[in-house]
């Protein structure tokens, strides 16, 4: 592996656990982040010719370190800062072999309340998995310069409010854990959308990386294994749902294509947060995906089943996309009129532009045997549609009227 | 670090607030409990807005009216002045202050001068 690769690999596996070991004891994101650019940039530097160190991690921390401290003296700031430099020094002469995981601290100064909640799922994805602002402001649809002030405006806020590095105690930390858990999903949800990406790592894998990071890092936490489960059911099946620029239906999916070891991870998830009963609005929403996995692969379906999971999400997470994707559990059961009620129960203001509201509205109204509406609501929905594929699979839809 | 806490209460029923005992019993328990748990480093109870007067600087010139500097639903009411470790300390102090419902406490870091 040349020293690229190496200090590429260093930067995706090390880069979170290093920005939060620095920003841990400064408090400072913004600063630890610009002494690991420049540490990895001395590597690329030092490492082609002196070889790869033993331990690549060490080493820029060492770098990064060294710069911080060089930065504040030039700075001459303030003397709690220069404390700081001492403790870091010290800690370096201690010579330890791994330095302490402080993402988890990292993850909920992130998701702290005192943080703008629209920024919250930025600043995690830039500063445990090392996104660019570019990458991130594509995801969120908003302008790079845009994303690039929001970040550096929170972490500018992390910095001078002085938002305590530390995992919340036990009270807090469960009522601080749910922020945590949206700000992962939302960072999947994006990743969902972003099909037409194609090639590459997605935002889907970095969502579930963050939860993988954050479930080596906590006890047993039964709806952070529902979540993992849910986002790794979905991930699992992505190669069949979408190929050759298509969607695919679940029960017409291939299943050769599935990706069976994160299936298999994503049961053991769920199965050991089961043990806890107590049922979370992601244990149930990933509960639906193995439903529907299980019943696929029997070559049938158990939409009775299905349709009490989502009454019992109903009643602790009412979504829209629950209420939607429950009305159509309901027309596949063969209860289509009950399904158009649930539709044209829901809030019609909110739903206005809500895509999957109106898919879901021309398949019931189809289903009824209306096909001027199931027609008009299809159309919509094609309006709506942020894909080409989304788009194809409605005109195919549409061709069946 | 130094932190304000801000107390913003409601203006309209600002005097019948003053004048209810138990109301007026909790403030100096709270200073107290501050106090005792060494984090106060000031503060100070306003009268209510009623008794503002807002000078307004101009370009060389100042203007004095009668008045809060704005008529808005919340005023501000009193302050204290805390030194605690972090904001999570200040904002675990900042929901203990005795106000109504309703009412906002605004935490903000002291500049370090």
């Amino acid at each position: 592996m040349d020293a690229r690769t190496e200090a590429e690999k260093a930067a995706r596996t090390a880069y979170g656990r290093l920005v939060a070991y620095l920003a841990a004891r400064t408090r400072d994101i913004a600063a630890a982040e610009e002494a690991l650019a420049a540490a990895f940039l001395r590597a690329l530097e030092v490492w082609p010719v002196r070889g790869v160190p033993d331990r690549p991690e060490a080493w820029l921390l060492v770098i990064a370190r060294n710069r911080l401290k060089d930065s504040w003296r030039r700075a001459r700031v303030r003397s709690e800062a220069e404390a700081t430099v001492e403790l870091l020094m010290q800690e370096r002469n201690t010579n330890e072999p791994v330095f302490p995981d402080d993402r988890l601290k990292l993850m909920f100064v992130c998701t702290h309340p005192a943080i703008d909640e629209t920024v919250r799922t930025p600043l995690m994805l830039q500063t445990v998995l090392g996104l660019s602002a570019e990458r991130i402001a594509s995801s969120f649809l908003v302008k790079p310069s845009a994303m690039g002030q929001r970040l550096s405006r929170a972490k500018t806020k992390i910095r001078d409010a002085g938002i305590a590095f530390e995992v919340p105690d036990s009270d807090a930390y469960a009522a601080r854990l749910p922020a945590l858990l949206n700000a992962i999903y939302a960072t999947y949800g994006l990743g969902w959308v972003d099909f037409d990406g194609g090639e590459g790592r997605g935002l889907a894998d970095e969502a579930i990386d963050l939860g993988l990071a954050l479930h080596g890092l906590v006890p047993l936490t039964p709806e952070l294994n529902g979540l993992l489960a849910l986002m790794l059911y979905c991930q699992a099946r992505k190669a069949a749902h979408y190929v050759g620029g298509r969607y695919v239906r679940l029960g017409d999916q291939d299943f050769a294509l599935w990706d069976w070891g994160r299936i298999e991870v994503a049961n053991r998830m769920l199965n050991a947060a089961g043990t806890r009963r107590t049922p979370g609005r992601f244990q149930l929403e990933a509960l639906i995906q193995s439903v529907h996995v299980r019943s696929a692969v029997a070559g049938g379906s158990d939409w009775k089943g299905v349709i009490g999971l989502y009454e019992a999400l109903l009643k602790i997470a009412p979504s829209l996309a629950a209420w939607t994707n429950y009305a159509v559990a309901l027309t596949e059961d063969g209860r289509a009129a009950d399904g158009l009620a649930v539709l044209d129960g829901l809030d019609t203001v909110r739903l206005k532009d809500y895509q999957p509201w109106w898919v879901a509205r021309g398949h019931v109204l189809k289903t009824l045997g209306r096909p001027d509406e199931a027609r008009t609501a299809y159309e919509r929905a094609v309006g709506l549609s942020q894909h080409e594929a989304q788009r194809e699979f409605l005109r195919e839809r549409l061709a069946e009227i | 670090m130094k932190y304000a806490l801000l107390i913003y209460e409601h203006a309209e029923d600002w005097d019948a607030y003053r004048n209810d005992p138990d109301y007026a019993a909790a403030w100096p328990a709270f200073t107290q409990t501050l106090i005792d748990a060494g984090v106060m480093t000031g503060g100070a109870g306003l009268q209510g807005p009623d008794t503002a007067t807002t000078v307004r600087i101009g370009d060389g010139d100042h203007t004095v009216q009668d008045g809060p500097f704005a008529e808005i639903r919340e005023m501000l009411g009193g302050f204290y002045l805390i030194d605690v470790p972090s904001l999570d300390e200040a904002l675990k102090w900042a929901a203990r202050v005795p106000v109504r419902a309703g009412c906002c406490v605004e935490v903000r870091p002291q500049l370090e001068m």
